[in-house]
């Protein structure tokens, strides 16, 4: 008889362990200012930029830079099926020329032009930033971002999805890039992982810089498969960095080697509550219970400060309502959220969704806003197309 | 000996759910393609699919962009690239005119990734009566597509 029910109990447990999913620790994050925001502003389409690309190079460049070179405004992109980076006159549309890194660069994945002479290159194979001269077509310096750390580096260290809307930053003499965990924070890494590498351009030094706010993803909350983990980055008007957090309606600001952020509120006026995923077994979450988090909720993108204007533009990925297994990232309509050098809220701007707008290049240039659009004639893919979003 | 039993029966508990729980996860796989399929019921005519994601494993991502070069000419064969990047990019490394091969079907509206953890890596479906009768992933672990060849070859 006891044996019996013995086994009934371990029965009961082994089921019981296997079948149920336990709750976890869910973080819910409410937005205070849902549909109390009032719109004074928006964007508005006006014109395009369209670039003719050659027989190796395609839309939806993975990186892009627009700068000043000889006076001219650039457009740059990345063509990582040649390993090189293509300039563009961004005002007349001409390719101006391509810097090829060879052999010397295994899989380069962001960079940041400098000057004709310098040119800074992320490899992620190598997992590090490589000076390179495009004129000498040599590289010239090496700085390792893997730090002290041994094999288990991408557990203690940042790794990083750079793009044109969230680049490499350079604030005075040093580099910024914002790398993530692409899964949950562990609870006893929460205080000790730093998500940002701070390079030093004259002193070659690294440092691992800001942590993850307990309040978004403390207490071991499950937020598995990269995209909420994913901090997007920009400069204030007085060299302050801005982060925003996916989950976050609020906005965190910190200087480049503070330890602390100061809060303030950054949301959409169409934002609802944003939560954690409640599956206790973070490592076994199964994908579609992840995806449907980030695609079934509203959550937050890309900062970006138009120095021109003097307001940010802030990039939300609204919720998808229509529970259709085929809906992903590209179903979510994208707000562009817009506020002054304050954090006020000035309006918002629905624009589509994903499948029309690539945001991860959006970049700021005299004219506007431009952001790329995935025309769905463009089927031979020989043109890039940016549309300009001019504030009204 | 009542030691012994309890261990075996522990075990055997073990198997048991550890075959449930692999099951339930290739079998919530077929049920998807399937269920594309039946959107797509000009592809449901091919024996084979070979789905080639853009994104993902990229040696195995490249194995099976071999594999469509070496077999594009069978038409028993259709195949699905899904999650692509770029069909031009593609183009370049395959050599193949894509619009010139009717067994090539460019999934852009990515309704052939599966939502598991399988979806890193291209995959082998047999059809048999216009349904998935099985399906196999390349893998570093497993491969898929020389398991293919070996079967057409017979």
């Amino acid at each position: 008889m006891k044996k019996k029910l013995y086994n009934c109990i371990l029965i009961l447990l082994c089921a019981g362990a296997f079948i149920a999913c336990k709750r976890s620790i869910v973080i819910t994050i409410s937005n205070p200012q849902e549909g109390k925001l009032h719109a004074t502003h928006s964007l508005v389409e006006n014109g395009e930029k369209v670039f003719e690309l050659d027989s190796v190079s395609a839309p939806k460049a993975v990186y892009m830079q627009f700068c000043k070179i000889g006076g001219k405004d650039v457009l740059s992109f990345l063509n990582k099926y040649n390993s090189s980076i293509y300039l563009y006159d961004y005002n007349e549309g001409d390719l101006l020329g391509i810097y090829n890194f060879g052999k010397d660069i295994m899989k380069p994945g962001a960079y940041y032009i400098v000057n004709e002479d310098s040119v800074y290159v992320l490899d992620m194979a190598k997992m590090n930033l490589t000076l390179f001269n495009p004129k000498q077509n040599a590289q010239t310096d090496v700085i390792s971002l893997k730090g002290k750390e041994g094999k288990d580096w991408p557990i203690k260290l940042p790794q990083y999805n750079l793009f044109t809307s969230n680049p490499i930053i350079k604030i005075g003499d040093e580099l910024i890039m914002t790398g993530q965990l692409f899964w949950s924070i562990p609870a006893k890494a929460i205080q000790t992982f730093h998500f940002s590498a701070n390079i030093g351009i004259q002193s070659k030094k690294l440092k691992f810089e800001h942590c993850y706010p307990e309040d978004l993803y403390g207490n071991d909350s499950n937020w598995e498969g990269g995209h909420q983990t994913a901090p997007h980055a920009t400069v204030s008007p007085d060299g302050n960095l801005v982060y925003s957090f996916p989950p976050s309606h609020d906005l965190y600001i910190t200087a480049p080697h503070a330890d602390s952020y100061k809060k303030v509120y950054g949301g959409s006026n169409d934002a609802g509550d944003i939560s954690s995923i409640d599956y206790q077994n973070k490592e076994e979450t199964p994908k579609d219970i992840i995806s449907e988090n980030y695609v079934m909720q509203d959550m937050y993108g890309p900062i970006i400060y138009d120095q021109y204007r003097s307001v940010y533009y802030r990039f939300l990925l609204k919720k998808v309502t229509d529970k259709q297994k085929s809906n992903s990232v590209p179903d979510k309509e994208i707000n562009i959220v817009i506020m002054d050098k304050d954090f006020q809220y000035l309006g918002e701007t629905t624009i589509g969704n994903g499948k029309n707008w690539n945001i991860q290049n959006a970049f700021i240039t005299q004219e506007g806003l431009n952001i790329e659009y995935l025309s769905p004639e463009n089927l031979d893919e020989d043109h890039m197309v940016f549309k300009v979003f001019q504030l009204k | 000996m009542y030691v012994m039993k309890k261990i075996s029966f522990c075990l055997l508990l073990f198997l048991t759910l550890l075959f449930y729980s692999c099951n339930s996860e290739r079998q919530k796989e077929i049920d998807f393609i399937d269920n594309v399929l039946s959107e797509h019921a000009d592809l449901s005519n091919y024996n084979w699919l070979v789905i080639i994601p853009g994104v993902g494993c990229n040696g195995c991502i490249q194995e099976g962009e071999y594999f469509l070069k070496k077999h594009v000419s069978d038409k028993t064969i259709g195949f699905v690239l899904t999650n692509i990047s770029s069909l031009k990019i593609l183009q370049q490394k395959t050599g193949l005119k894509l619009k010139e091969h009717e067994n090539i079907y460019a999934d852009t509206d990515n309704a052939f990734i599966v939502e598991t953890e399988n979806s890193i890596y291209p995959c082998v479906v047999e059809i048999k009566d216009h349904h998935v009768a099985s399906l196999e992933f390349q893998s570093p672990q497993t491969p898929a597509l020389r398991n293919l060849e070996e079967t057409l070859m017979k």
